[in-house]
């Protein structure tokens, strides 16, 4: 049973533009392709890491004012750039560290841009930024 | 030379220099970057003016 409550907190930068605000939802998954190394002999599975796969979902509220969401992605749809998404926000923009991480993912893509509306709530944007290089940046 | 238009990406005026990886284009699409002029702006052309007036005095 919970006997906390931890307020999640954190800061998203999608191409250079903060858009902590407007963000609900991040899932950062770092995943790699597992390759077989079995060979004759073995009596158990081995393997070893194969090509990153990782991959950032998000989802944002949908606004259409200027410099908001639909501003910040609608631009960004079959292109390539950066993303980075840290547990809070840097003291000193950029500047992380190794209990702040900016988990960055430099050139991810981003495949389709979905607008979701429905009646009685406010409406969302929720992406997935797929492939890009990983890296942790803790300095 | 950039220069920043929105608060989302820094100071509003401020000098913008793209790190790797970040699409330019779409930060201009977006509105939140302009391009500065890196030029002076031109002097103003000097003009002469002639302030002294002439009257006619009947002899």
């Amino acid at each position: 049973m919970a006997t906390s409550t931890i307020l999640s907190n954190p800061h998203v930068l999608i191409n250079a533009v903060n858009m902590s605000d407007q963000c609900t939802a991040a899932n950062f998954s770092i995943d790699y392709t597992q390759l077989t190394a079995s060979s004759f002999g073995d009596v158990d599975n081995k393997y070893v890491k194969g090509l990153g796969d990782h991959s950032l979902t998000l989802s944002f509220y949908g606004s259409f004012a200027a410099t908001e969401t639909w501003a910040t992605l609608n631009g960004l749809v079959g292109t390539t750039f950066t993303v980075i998404v840290s547990p809070e926000a840097p003291a000193t923009p950029g500047t992380y560290s190794a209990t702040n991480p900016g988990m960055t993912l430099t050139g991810t893509f981003l495949a389709s841009l979905p607008v979701n509306f429905q009646l009685g709530e406010l409406n969302t944007m929720d992406i997935v930024c797929t492939g890009g290089v990983y890296t942790l940046d803790v300095s | 030379m950039y220069v920043i238009l929105s608060e989302r990406l820094g100071t509003v005026g401020a000098k913008y220099t793209p790190i790797d990886g970040v699409n330019i284009e779409a930060l201009i699409a977006g509105g939140f970057i302009g391009i500065g002029s890196t030029t002076k702006a031109a002097k103003s052309a000097k003009t002469e003016t002639d302030t002294d007036t002439e009257t006619e005095t009947k002899d």
